[in-house]
């Protein structure tokens, strides 16, 4: 919201300096978003005066003046006649910008450069009332007086430039949406009075408004107070420029007279108006209702809508001439040649009004005060001011009367407020006779009841007020939130994490350890982060809960899965030659399988990424990992999607059931993303795993007999896998097998044919005694016998 | 003998003289002393002597095997003293050359700050709730006091799944179901990810994180929220911090404030990091709107409570004055090593 200070002065005296009232605003809860200059577009328009002129030797017209600009003097060639020596006018410097949206450019005028522009009022947009002179044909002269001011912005040594403040207004005040809202703030914060403007209407004619115009209100709920004049003998033209300067100043365009002291009015008061063309409105009859399923509407902005009957609309007899308290009709639109206009000031529901504005999507600057609130007392203020207005200007009459459906005005609001409860809800000690006070300079009124009780009459337009607690803080801001002393919590809670979160903790905490790195990427993806990771188009991981409203099909799809969010990351890396880096990232991932709640399920996934054929590297983490949890072997098939080489790749099983699944990334999707190095990624559920987790931990006594290693080759079918021979010797090793290890496959020539070498390194040991060689012996046979006879697998000699 | 004793002993002596290592000693001393050795030989002729003169005669052998000895040992010692001289000289190496390269993974700095500033409030007995990241409208607006069409529902950009569910736009949610679920006294905080429809830019992101906080009993008021939330500050940037607090608006708290510290990389003078304040705004925080409470099945006649919120991505860009906070979410190594 844009306050010009020069408006906001008209009501409330502000004798501090701009800085010290943003702060005084922002620590009154008043937020201000910065504070700028009006004309700061325009300072390239400086106060200049001709130190000499010459004639144009190639033309009788133009003269070449030098033109002191306060930091060094330029050549200017002017064809104005006015000028003389020593004159002190506007400048505008060369690549200056004037308010006409022209730009000034250095050039050359017949073979003499020219560094800017000497300028007339029009060029300016200034009138001679604003600045003497101004209306002059030629250039403005400033006069003699002006001199000190050379080379400093015109608009600011005239005094047209002013400081406007960007205040931020928050969802519950619509009432601070006016110049008179910040004013009424302004005046509490500062312990000011505020001055409310008095209004007279000067009305003419011998009829009356009713001769002219019904309202019909059938939606009371939605439209609380509407009220209606009909202004006739209507001139159209400009407003004056005292008005449009500070139309511009806070941020509005100008359009013709009877626009403008509508939106003249909203700034002043905060309340939307709108003017329709009496000519247009058939009969004069305006009914306020709910619009018509598929109902045809263009509104001002030359937009169509389609509306229906959740919107509220203003409609004459034959249909709607405008949205309720979001934007006019074009149908209606004052014309140039508008001759009489009804002029509305309404009071609209805000959720209805901000649901229309949405839906249809325009947000207009009536539609913001009624999404925000504002009252129904206002709603007569705007009208006679604006009616006040047209007199004034000259613009037009006013016909005497004014049809109005609330004419009693709005009953009081009152608020019961315990100051006790108010102490005990900000843990301070002030006495009932100052938050009456305090309350008083927010224009309440304070009536004591009994048992201390204070009864508190809030002004209309305190429509954000409603419960004891807003009285409190009221209270507060106004004695000052800093002045609240800083308590201590008393009593002492249980706090901490929960198991779950302890294992997850830990979990970052070992999969740093060992030189994984934490990544976080975009929960939010799109189907072409599937394509690029190779998913086939059947994958059942493609099928995401969807955004209704994304920002774009990039980020559609709420995730299944990290992996592509991983895969897009390696690329990254792989193309920045960061190999030896990999990354893991724990993350909630969504299916559309609806939860007890009926809410897409929500997992805690692990995945894990690194660059390089580092397939067993990744089974290293996951060995440790499940060490470190006490977590039974994670079984792993040679199965899973169409992302992996088809050869590198598994599914992971605990329990028997699938908790995730690892690869090495197909050529393909190395191809489409990008990669020149081999990647290998892994994900898993979280849920399962913790579940299957010991978490009591027992020490194993050391052992007192020494250990007997025994290693074991054996030949076997190069396709055999070598997981399930382990769990074989596993099996057969029994109490006395402390540990099997693989220490070498190898697939040479010298294997044989279709055949590899498969060789084990068995620890073997006895809990009572020292082991015997023939014990171990008898174990070994046992082992290689089961072997052969389930894998076809033949001992070699070592 | 004695002639014989005199001139091993002088031989021996000589040879000592020449010994250069402690090897050779230990040779010398085998070849005399040993078992096989010239002098034991001596000791052992001495039965040869009459029963007599062996006494006599052991002493003497004796009296010059000490004597051997003491010679040898020095001799030892001081040469082994030299050779491990000569072996340090050896085995010398560069203290200034560079350590052996090790690998440690990194912590993603947002679980730096995440983690940072939950164990604060776990230190003042806050427990740590989590919940869906996509929620129901009901709980993520209706029960913080937003109904449909609510003005405040425009702060908070929603994505929408249907016209039920959303993508939480506050960890808010959490709180409706713990005061749900469990009685007061309640004293939690739900860090986790939030969503809102900004477009992504170097300051901006769609998905982001937070971590709110909420204190549910008897007689809890906003100097307590102050109190709290001063130590979490002071503990976070730091001692020396001030706070400030000034009003501010929430449909779920009442009264309600936005809470600023002193700027941490000009410490309250005024810079280009805080547009010359001094101050940088930290988090957003109230008294529990009564309705929220009523709405959430607990008296606000009986209890008060007080919440807040801080976004933890604003906090890693404060502390480790990132700038672009795309790099946050992109798993750029180059990145994530710094941590």
């Amino acid at each position: 919201m844009k306050a010009p200070l020069e408006w906001l002065k008209e009501f409330v005296d502000i004798d501090i300096p701009t800085q010290e009232l943003c702060e005084r605003m922002i620590m009154h809860g008043v937020g201000v978003e910065g504070v700028e200059r009006a004309y700061a577009a325009y300072d390239g328009v400086v106060v200049g005066q001709l130190k000499s002129i010459k004639k144009h030797p190639n033309a009788d017209k133009l003269r070449i003046c030098q033109v002191d600009i306060g930091a060094r003097t330029v050549q200017i060639v002017t064809g104005a006649p006015n000028v003389y020596e020593g004159m002190v006018c506007p400048v505008a410097t060369a690549h200056s910008l004037l308010p006409t949206g022209q730009k000034i450019e250095p050039g050359e005028l017949r073979g003499e450069s020219s560094n800017g522009m000497l300028c007339s009022g029009a060029e300016l947009q200034v009138k001679e009332e604003e600045v003497k002179n101004a209306g002059v044909d030629g250039i403005m002269d400033l006069g003699e007086a002006m001199k000190d001011c050379i080379g400093q912005p015109f608009f600011g040594a005239v005094g047209l430039d002013q400081e406007v403040i960007d205040f931020e207004i928050s969802a519950n005040r619509g009432d601070c949406m006016s110049m008179l809202g910040i004013a009424r703030e302004i005046a509490a914060a500062l312990g000011v009075p505020v001055r409310v403007p008095e209004i007279q209407v000067e009305e003419s004619g011998q009829e009356s408004v009713s001769d002219y115009v019904s309202i019909d209100v059938q939606e009371k709920e939605l439209c609380p107070r509407y009220i209606a004049r009909v202004l006739t003998d209507i001139h159209i033209g400009e407003s004056p420029m005292w008005m449009q300067r500070r139309l511009i100043a806070a941020g509005m365009r100008p359009i013709n007279n009877m626009v403008d002291i509508t939106n003249y009015v909203m700034l002043e008061i905060g309340q939307p108006m709108h003017a329709f063309d009496y000519a247009s409105v058939q009969d004069g009859r305006i009914i306020v209702r709910r619009g018509r399923p598929g109902e045809p509407l263009t509104t001002l902005d030359g937009k169509s809508h389609t509306l229906d009957d959740s919107m509220l609309v203003i409609a004459d007899p034959k249909g709607a001439i405008g949205l309720a308290g979001v934007m006019g009709g074009e149908n209606s639109e004052i014309t140039d040649n508008t001759r009489m206009v009804i002029l509305e000031s309404a009071n609209f529901n805000g959720p209805n009004n901000r649901h229309t504005s949405r839906a249809l999507g325009i947000l207009s600057e009536a539609s913001q005060r009624y999404t925000k609130g504002i009252d129904c007392e206002r709603v007569s203020m705007a009208s006679e001011r604006a009616a006040q207005l047209l007199t004034e200007l000259g613009a037009g009459k006013v016909l005497p009367g004014r049809i109005d459906t609330l004419p009693q005005g709005e009953a009081p609001h009152l608020i019961e407020a315990r100051p006790e409860r108010i102490n005990a809800i900000l843990g301070t000690e002030i006495p009932a006779e100052e938050m009456k006070t305090l309350l008083e300079r927010e224009g309440f009124i304070i009536a004591h009841k009994e048992k201390g009780i204070l009864q508190c009459t809030i002004p209309a337009y305190r429509q954000d007020l409603g419960i004891e607690e807003d009285i409190a803080e009221e209270v507060a801001r106004l004695y000052g939130y800093d002045r609240i002393p800083l308590l201590p919590l008393a009593g002492s809670q249980q706090g901490g994490l929960t198991v779950r979160q302890q294992q997850t903790e830990r979990l970052r905490m070992l999969l740093c350890d060992m030189g994984l790195h934490e990544s976080m990427t975009m929960a939010l993806v799109g189907q072409v982060d599937y394509d690029l990771a190779g998913y086939a188009k059947e994958d059942p991981k493609r099928d995401c809960v969807t955004i209704m409203n994304p920002l774009s099909e990039d980020y559609r799809c709420v995730r299944t899965t990290v992996v592509p969010s991983m895969c897009k990351a390696l690329s990254l890396n792989d193309r920045n030659k960061t190999l030896d880096c990999p990354l893991y990232e724990i993350s909630n991932v969504h299916s559309r399988t609806p939860d007890a709640e009926g809410l897409p399920t929500q997992k805690q996934v692990l995945c894990l990424g690194v660059i390089g054929e580092k397939f067993a590297w990744l089974k290293g983490v996951l060995d440790v990992l499940c060490q470190t949890f006490g977590i039974p072997a994670i079984q792993y098939r040679a199965q899973g999607g169409a992302s992996y080489h088809p050869m590198r790749k598994a599914e992971l099983f605990l329990h028997g059931k699938k908790i995730g699944e690892m690869g090495e990334l197909h050529p393909h999707t190395m191809e489409s993303l990008g990669m020149d190095h081999r990647a290998c990624v892994a994900e898993l559920e979280l849920d399962p795993l913790f579940d299957a987790a010991h978490t009591q931990m027992t020490y194993q006594p050391l052992p007192k007999y020494p250990a007997m290693e025994r290693d074991l080759a054996v030949s076997v079918d190069r396709h055999t896998p070598v997981g399930p021979m382990m769990e074989c010797i596993e099996e057969l090793g029994g109490d006395v097998l402390e540990h099997v290890a693989l220490f070498d496959i190898y697939q040479g020539a010298q294997a044989g044919e279709g055949k590899k070498s498969v060789a084990f390194t068995l620890s073997l040991r006895a809990k009572d005694r020292t082991l015997k060689d023939e014990e171990a012996n008898v174990v070994f046979d046992r082992i290689v016998k089961a072997l052969d006879e389930r894998f076809g697998a033949k001992l070699r000699g070592m | 003998m004695e002639e014989q004793l005199r001139a091993l002993q002088e031989k021996t002596m000589e040879a000592l003289d020449r010994a250069a290592s402690t090897a050779e000693i230990e040779k010398l001393r085998v070849s005399v002393l040993g078992r096989k050795g010239e002098l034991t030989g001596i000791l052992r002729g001495l039965g040869a002597l009459p029963p007599a003169e062996r006494p006599v005669a052991g002493q003497k052998v004796n009296v010059v095997r000490e004597m051997l000895t003491v010679a040898m040992d020095e001799k030892e010692a001081k040469l082994a003293e030299a050779e491990m001289q000569a072996r340090f000289e050896e085995e010398a190496i560069d203290v200034t050359a560079p350590g052996e390269t090790l690998h440690r993974g990194t912590l993603h700095p947002l679980t730096h700050v995440l983690t940072q500033v939950r164990d604060i409030f776990i230190g003042m007995g806050f427990r740590v709730e989590e919940g869906p990241e996509i929620e129901l409208d009901h709980y993520n607006f209706e029960l913080m006091n937003m109904p449909q069409d609510h003005p405040a529902r425009d702060m908070q950009d929603t994505f929408y799944i249907n016209a039920e569910t959303v993508m939480r736009t506050h960890t808010s949610p959490v709180q409706a179901r713990t005061m749900l679920s469990s009685k007061p006294p309640i004293r939690m905080v739900c860090p986790g990810r939030v969503f809102r429809s900004d477009d992504v830019d170097a300051t901006h992101s769609p998905v982001f994180h937070q971590m709110e906080g909420l204190v549910v009993d008897k007689n809890i008021n906003f100097g307590n929220l102050k109190g709290t939330l001063d130590t979490f500050i002071k503990q976070f940037f730091g001692p020396q911090t001030q706070t400030r607090f000034r009003p501010g608006y929430f449909p779920f708290t009442e009264p309600s404030a936005e809470v600023d510290a002193t700027c941490t990389a000009c410490g309250g003078k005024g810079c280009r990091i805080c547009k010359g304040t001094g101050w940088i705004e930290i988090l957003g925080c109230g008294m529990v709107h009564p309705n929220v409470l009523r709405q959430c099945g607990i008296d606000p006649e009986e209890y008060t409570g007080y919440a807040f919120g801080v976004g933890i991505d604003r906090l890693a860009n404060i502390k480790y004055n990132i700038t672009d906070i795309r790099l946050l979410l992109e798993g750029d190594a180059r990145f994530l090593k710094q941590f």
